[in-house]
């Protein structure tokens, strides 16, 4: 609850913001900033006044218990972050060093989303 | 559809290069975070000292004009985008998950993505330098025309603007991370209002992110299209609009400040309970102050441009004024932290003293800069350069040293050695005040900032010997803690799991923690678990929320 309050009163203040600045300045640009805001964080705080995630305000010895006892899970090492990095980057100097670089770089890009992918579905 | 999950025991991560380059550990990411944005800050630290250098007397021909204005553009660059603020980045990677108990992040390998495209992002910003045109020279807040293609045709330019890009992303990913992490990876008890503040100020800091960093990064993406693409967004021939620049800009760079801010002000918040041995002062206040200082700060982008009279001051103004009440409660706050607490002045605690009275001094000229007639008497002049810098460095800085000595026995098992941290703290607060506190007055005597050269004049001549004086003994200051951190590393004593008493779960587990942070977790009824655990006649009040 906390979080939904947390980010409706920011999207009121940014909407009530917008209003005033775009009223008595007729600023196209912040005004549209400021609504694109309240819009953003407003959507934040309708979701999670929807959709409350199950956290206990108190806890019981029972669920530190069980807490403890879960099996962690952790990501396994991962390649594909660091292939996603270098071929984001190497896109992005294309513009620069040369557009023949583009393809290869589209391309490696293809192959690491794809490794990163198949990678969450195989958790392996 | 179902996923099969594989709970079994797996083959540990591979160690050295390849370990680092396909680790999703939080941990190895967080520090991986902190030495690089440290390392940058050494590059600017260095571009700075040639700066102060160049500065020492009127007429210098040390560096070419056009060098200077490299260098002035790469330093600030380098320490807004490449430093202050994934340093706090990389240290919520490694904190925020310990303080809200969790076991790992909310997107390990999203996480991993954002500190790759940091650093390779960082690499080709500087790698401006080895063109031929060299970096950027068009101050980091790159304004048009200035910064167009006709102006400004260099490579060095456009590298800076893809760099820009490349990290706004980073700074994206990581904050959808920390905000995931801390909405939904709380342990047992950890209600919102029992987080420590730190992570508090982290969750509100990544928002703010989210709100300012994709504004930056499409208006960098709309200038790179005129330059590269012919586009005509701020080309005022074609009907394009090159105030639009500075609104999208500070949009992103006000809301930057606080960005580079927040963080701090929670490591401090941390600090101040643990050296007093008492509670945190006004927790809920705190909170609220932080919430009520980021909703301004999307609000007051336009007290930069005061000076282009074509924005609504009254509006500007009167918000900027108001941003000084959540941050007086702050301070209130902290000093009732400490007030008749059992103080003790360890190197954490020194630096987070620095910090409240060097952020103080900066914060008081930032209230005189919201007054219109003020700002347009000293617009872009040496007062703004000190103004920042007492923000920045003396806030921001100090307290990323105050969280240096303060984790690192968590980082490593070790502490670092109390004497040198002293000798770096005296000669960081000495130098940092010889080379910033002239600049108030050089400024008032008209000095403007990004000028090569200065009058031959002997106050200002005499301003600007101090000025570089401190900064030299600025430079020398990271010596021994650079020092501090070789030798611990190589001899340091065990510090032990909670070597301060501290009050937050990150003291709960070993130094360094195991891979998977937590064996077992005290139970959290309070805003300081650990505490609790330790103290069992002197528990806190339970706090809910």
């Amino acid at each position: 609850m906390t979080q939904a309050r947390m980010f409706t009163a920011l999207a009121g203040f940014s909407v009530v913001a917008a209003i005033v600045y775009g009223i008595i300045s007729s600023e196209p640009a912040g005004t549209t900033l400021l609504l694109l805001t309240g819009g953003l964080t407003g959507l934040c705080g309708a979701y999670f006044s929807w959709r409350r995630p199950d956290k206990p305000g108190t806890a019981t010895t029972e669920q530190h218990v069980e807490a403890d006892a879960e099996e962690p899970w952790f990501p396994h090492s991962s390649p594909w972050p660091f292939a996603v990095a270098v071929s984001v980057v190497l896109l992005g100097n294309a513009a620069l060093l040369g557009l023949w670089l583009m393809l290869p770089a589209a391309v490696l890009l293809g192959a690491s989303v794809a490794g990163f992918a198949a990678q969450s579905r195989h958790r392996s | 559809m179902t996923v099969t999950v594989d709970l079994a025991p797996h083959a540990p991560p591979a160690s050295g290069l390849l370990g680092w380059l396909t680790t999703t550990d939080h941990k190895k990411i967080g520090i991986s975070y902190m030495v690089t944005a440290f390392g940058f800050f050494m590059l600017g630290g260095a571009l700075a000292e040639l700066i102060r250098a160049q500065l020492w007397s009127p007429g210098s021909t040390l560096v070419s004009a056009s060098t200077y204005n490299e260098l002035f553009t790469m330093h600030g660059s380098i320490m807004m985008y490449l430093f202050i603020v994934p340093f706090a980045v990389g240290l919520g990677n490694y904190i925020v998950p310990l303080h809200i108990g969790a076991k790992e992040m909310a997107f390990p390998r999203l996480n991993a993505l954002g500190y790759w495209l940091y650093l390779l992002g960082g690499l080709t910003m500087i790698s401006g330098f080895l063109t031929a045109d060299g970096a950027a020279d068009f101050g980091w807040t790159s304004y048009v025309p200035l910064s167009g293609s006709a102006r400004t045709p260099s490579v060095g330019a456009d590298l800076w603007l893809i760099a820009i890009v490349l990290t706004g992303l980073a700074g994206v990913l990581a904050s959808v991370n920390i905000v995931a992490t801390v909405l939904s990876m709380r342990a047992p008890g950890m209600s919102m209002f029992r987080m420590p503040i730190f992570t508090w100020n982290m969750l509100v800091t990544s928002i703010l992110v989210l709100i300012a960093f994709p504004v930056l990064t499409s208006a960098s993406f709309m200038l790179l299209a005129d330059r590269l693409l012919g586009g005509h967004i701020f080309d005022p021939a074609a009907g394009g609009v090159p105030i639009l620049w500075q609104h999208l800009f500070w949009f992103f760079g006000h809301p930057e400040v606080y960005i580079a801010a927040l963080p701090f002000f929670g490591i401090v918040t941390e600090i101040l309970p643990v050296f007093s041995r008492r509670p945190v002062f006004g927790y809920v206040g705190l909170v609220f102050a932080t919430m009520f200082i980021a909703a301004l700060s999307v609000g007051v982008w336009a007290h930069h441009m005061f000076a282009t009279g074509a924005v609504e001051v009254a509006f500007f103004s009167g918000l900027s004024f108001l941003i000084a009440v959540p941050t007086g409660v702050k301070f209130f706050n902290w000093i009732g932290t400490m007030w008749g607490g059992n103080l003790s002045f360890g190197a954490p605690m020194l630096f987070a003293i620095g910090f409240l009275l060097l952020f103080l001094l900066g914060g008081l000229t930032g209230v005189l800069l919201a007054s219109v007639s003020v700002d347009l008497q000293v617009t872009d002049s040496y007062f703004v350069v000190a103004h920042m810098h007492y923000v920045l460095f003396g806030g921001s800085a100090f307290a990323l040293f105050a969280a240096i000595y303060f984790w690192y026995p968590k980082f490593t098992g070790k502490r670092l050695h109390e004497g040198w941290a002293r000798a770096h703290f005296v000669l960081m607060f000495v130098g940092f005040n010889l080379t910033f506190a002239v600049q108030h007055e050089l400024g008032l005597q008209g000095m403007p900032r990004r000028v090569v050269t200065y009058p031959d004049d002997s106050l200002l001549t005499n301003l600007n010997r101090i000025s570089t004086v401190g900064a030299a003994l600025l430079g020398v200051s990271t010596l021994p803690f650079l020092w501090n951190v070789y030798r611990t590393w190589r001899r340091g004593e065990l510090a032990g799991d909670n070597p301060w008493d501290g009050h937050t779960l990150e003291w709960a587990t070993t130094s360094p923690p195991p891979p998977h942070n937590f064996d077992a977790l005290p139970p959290i009824r309070s805003n300081r678990p650990v505490w609790d655990l330790n103290h069992p006649d002197h528990q806190s009040p339970q706090g809910h929320g």
